[in-house]
């Protein structure tokens, strides 16, 4: 398995499906109590989760402490394990559970209030995505609901299915896809308000 | 198919655009990908809409990180249990429980007269005695899902543990265990994992003929999984 080397939105399929497969032999491993493939794996995922983990949560002094509360979840559960889905899955989805649940802790609301965002603009052409664009983007992202900042940062930066971040987050598919919509719909607002500016 | 975003109730154009994302970022299937090409060689809002995303993609990605665990990882280090994970601390010996309920030094250690705590105590030993008769059977047939635990009769019987994809068909996973020669003895486990047994000095071509196979995900020799 390769560790750490993770920067990007997922690789192509066949190469997914080997790492999967690598990994699925670490958590045995993991399973029969063996530290140094517990390493490997934290060592794989770290990059990962701590990026997963900073856009979705926004406490950067927090990440560390849900990141290592999941792993220690992974490290106790590995037997449980059953093969049914990805180990990228299995170990996101415990991930997103302990996110989730220091959000409550942080008293932050996890439902957004999309409803309050309608647009009919069109979508912005692509040569107007400068690098303030950019900026503005990122940051309308990070103010957005803690469930569309996930569905966000798991399709365009972890390269998850939506299938596979329905597994993460406990729910149905079209409950992904209304996500997404309105994450998009608020995005091509922020977008279009800063194309009024440069007006 | 259950859970898939196409949807007859909906427009051509309505679903294409909810699968703009994952378009992108190539986790359709084929049929689902075939329908958003084929939707937008027709429609410019599609064409335009996919662009912002590609767009929106390569600005969310660029500020990417690439932290070190080492720090991390070395202060998660000492919170790993000693010796493991949930199905082998089960596994493990019981430990009387009577004994846990008066430690010394509970709140509620001194409200009880000794003799009550006797009698208590006495209860309880009955009660896991009994308990132990009726689960005794059971446990011993259950052993085998244990996997990671040494000394089980499936290790004892087996010579490696295989796990195939979920996906594979019974004739592929047929076809595979003929084809290495082995014998499955046990499982399937709680880890979906079949327990094989092959003729004595084979176990390395076995697990190399295991692993070759796309449809195999694991294949390790037991001893090895035994070790910790």
């Amino acid at each position: 398995m390769q560790q750490g080397q993770f920067t990007g939105p997922a690789a192509d399929p066949r190469r997914s499906k080997e790492r999967s497969a690598d990994e699925a032999v670490l958590l045995q491993r993991i399973a029969a109590g063996d530290r140094s493939a517990f390493e490997a794996l934290y060592r794989g995922y770290y990059p990962r989760l701590t990026r997963f983990l900073e856009r979705v949560i926004r406490r950067p002094h927090s990440v560390e402490e849900v990141l290592n509360d999941a792993m220690l979840v992974v490290w106790r559960k590995a037997a449980s394990f059953n093969g049914r889905s990805k180990v990228s899955t299995w170990i996101f989805s415990i991930a997103y559970r302990k996110a989730l649940k220091a959000l409550k802790r942080f008293d932050e609301p996890v439902e957004s209030d999309d409803e309050a965002f309608e647009s009919t603009l069109p979508g912005p052409e692509g040569q107007l995505m400068q690098r303030q664009l950019c900026d503005q983007l990122l940051e309308e992202i990070a103010r957005m609901s803690f469930e569309h900042r996930t569905v966000i940062e798991l399709t365009y930066y972890h390269g998850c299915a939506y299938k596979e971040i329905a597994d993460i987050m406990a729910c149905p598919v079209d409950t992904v896809k209304t996500r997404m919509f309105h994450a998009r719909r608020r995005l091509r607002l922020a977008l279009a308000d800063r194309r009024e500016e440069f007006q | 198919m259950t859970g898939r975003i196409l949807s007859f109730a909906k427009s051509p154009h309505q679903s294409a655009q909810e699968l703009l994302p994952w378009f992108l970022n190539g986790t359709l299937d084929a049929d689902e990908s075939a329908q958003v090409e084929q939707h937008m060689r027709s429609c410019a809002a599609c064409r335009s809409e996919l662009q912002c995303l590609r767009e929106l993609q390569s600005a969310y990605v660029e500020s990417d990180l690439a932290p070190e665990a080492g720090a991390a990882l070395g202060r998660l280090l000492p919170r790993l249990d000693p010796v493991v994970p949930d199905d082998r601390r089960r596994a493990s010996a019981p430990r009387a429980p009577w004994f846990g309920l008066f430690p010394a030094g509970a709140p509620w250690s001194g409200l009880f007269p000794v003799w009550i705590k006797i009698a208590l105590a006495a209860q309880f030993g009955v009660i896991f005695a009994l308990g132990w008769a009726v689960v005794q059977p059971d446990r011993a047939g259950s052993q085998y899902h244990l996997l990671a635990a040494a000394g089980s009769p499936a290790h004892a019987a087996g010579d490696l543990v295989v796990v195939f994809d979920p996906a594979a068909p019974q004739r592929e996973v047929t076809r595979i265990l003929r084809g290495a020669g082995a014998r499955v003895v046990d499982g399937p486990t709680a880890s979906n994992g079949l327990v094989l047994a092959v003729p004595k000095g084979h176990l390395q071509p076995v697990l190399t003929s295991l692993r070759a196979e796309p449809l195999v995900v694991l294949a390790a020799p037991l001893e090895a999984e035994a070790s910790p």
